[in-house]
């Protein structure tokens, strides 16, 4: 997929087989992008399929959050980014890609997310406070690990799959990694590998820190996220993890090195009647 | 903020009055304003912390706020009791699943009912409502309603006590020397 990399030149990621790019595969791009220009001090040309195939691309706010370093030559007009923009915060069942790199931030993503899940998809008002509390703490691990430079985002979608609807979310940063930061704690100096890391950080107590209330929310992810019969899927450094709600899990410990940690994390929906008017929610 | 007697409420709201409690740092805000209230809450006293306004709290701000000052309770405020006053039904359930993960407890209180949350054991709760009954009692007399051997009614209310359930107090035995008198803190 990359073409060249000459130190200080230009790389091209060449995008242009993809007909769909999910959320998640935005996250990836946009980290993948930053990491080239931190290793290799290179520009990024991004070469994407027309904007028909792409149209996700700019309606997810894909553009908006591109690092400046990124180029996409002759791909969307300037015109059709500004209508997707336009349209940004207005769909009742989607969140575009969003800056989770403040407390604020945070807030309005939480509340945005409560707002289409409760008003939007009809979710009873403990569940989708039980999503939010999940995703919540997905967000200020943004904050609390990202060393100050996290660049987090996230996004929220309702899809239609085979077996039904799901809600999906993703959150990712390009924080020093779920290793790294475990490791700081010395009683986890025995963690030599990223899904080692990643599988030790999703058990009770696992954290940087060595006070016995901390390192829990990973915890409550996976405990909240099997509650809802979903599945979390983390990637973080060169290793992956999918873990389902009915005990499948699968372990990824080869990827790619990616700066940060990335989830993807999905519920089959609970809408009872889409049919929700704009005003009434 | 008020103080009634031996009572002092506080009333938990996060900033901006936002309902919704998240976080580290913000439990953290909130820990030391709490704190500040406990270096000043004389022994026998019990401190009320109302919930009614907050819809829900993260884990990260839970324990942060609460799973630290309930863990060092029996080091730190041993003779007080916490209570956490008019939580939601979902608040009591998400207390209840935090705190477990952090080994601590903590007593909970509506209008007409008390719930116990958190890392309990099965012999908690009947223990307090012996207390609760009794109101003021000493470990012989909740031992005897209990129909318990004194060790074990002491061992049941040191743990309780020690996390901030009941207040223990110290007062003067009619046989001479010293004794503990525990208290329901409602």
């Amino acid at each position: 997929m990359v073409d060249r990399a000459s130190g200080g030149g230009t790389v091209t990621i060449d995008l242009r087989r993809f007909d769909f790019i999910d959320l998640y595969g935005m996250l990836g791009i946009l980290y993948a992008c930053a990491d080239i220009r931190d290793r290799y001090r290179a520009e990024v040309q991004l070469q994407v399929a027309d904007e028909k195939a792409c149209s996700f691309l700019p309606r997810a706010g894909f553009f908006d959050v591109l690092p400046s370093h990124v180029q996409v030559p002759n791909a969307f007009g300037a015109n059709r980014v500004e209508r997707m923009r336009a349209r940004r915060g207005l769909n009742d069942d989607f969140l575009e890609l969003t800056s989770i790199d403040s407390e604020p931030a945070i807030f309005g993503v939480l509340k945005k997310l409560f707002d289409v899940l409760h008003r939007g998809l009809r979710y009873a008002e403990s569940d989708a406070k039980d999503l939010v509390v999940l995703l919540s703490e997905l967000c200020h691990n943004v904050l609390d690990h990202g060393d100050g430079n996290a660049q987090g985002l996230a996004a929220m979608l309702l899809y239609k799959g085979k077996r039904g609807k799901f809600v999906q979310f993703v959150v990712g940063d390009r924080g020093p990694g779920i290793r790294s930061t475990l490791t700081r704690n010395p009683d986890y100096s025995y963690v030599q590998t990223d899904v080692q890391a990643i599988l030790q950080s999703i058990e009770l107590g696992a954290s940087e820190h060595r006070q016995s209330f901390r390192g829990n929310g990973l915890y409550h992810l996976k405990r909240l996220t099997f509650k809802h019969k979903g599945s979390v899927y983390v990637r973080s450094g060169a290793g992956a993890v999918f873990l389902r709600s009915d005990g499948m899990s699968r372990r990824f410990p080869e990827c790619p090195h990616l700066s940060g940690v990335q989830f993807l994390i999905s519920f089959p929906s609970r809408a009872q009647n889409r049919r929700v008017s704009r005003r009434r929610a | 903020m008020k103080q009634l007697k031996q009572k002092i409420d506080y009333e938990l709201v996060a900033i901006n009055d936002d309902k919704w409690l998240w976080g580290h740092e913000r439990g953290k805000q909130k820990r030391s304003e709490v704190e500040a209230l406990l270096e000043n809450l004389p022994e026998g006293a019990s401190l009320r912390i109302h919930l009614k306004t907050v819809e829900a709290m993260d884990f990260s701000f839970m324990s942060e706020f609460l799973g630290t000052i309930l863990g060092l309770w029996a080091n730190r405020y041993v003779g007080r009791a916490l209570v956490l006053m008019n939580p939601s039904k979902y608040l009591v359930d998400n207390l209840d699943a935090g705190l477990k993960a952090v080994n601590v407890v903590a007593l909970t209180a509506g209008a007409r009912s008390w719930q116990l949350v958190g890392k309990t054991t099965a012999t908690d709760r009947p223990t307090l409502e012996v207390v609760a009954r009794l109101k003021r009692a000493t470990a012989p007399e909740i031992a005897k309603d209990l129909g318990i051997q004194l060790t074990a009614c002491n061992q049941r209310l040191r743990k309780v006590s020690e996390a901030g359930a009941i207040i223990r107090s110290k007062t003067a035995a009619p046989t001479g020397g010293e004794q503990f008198v525990y208290e329901w803190p409602l």
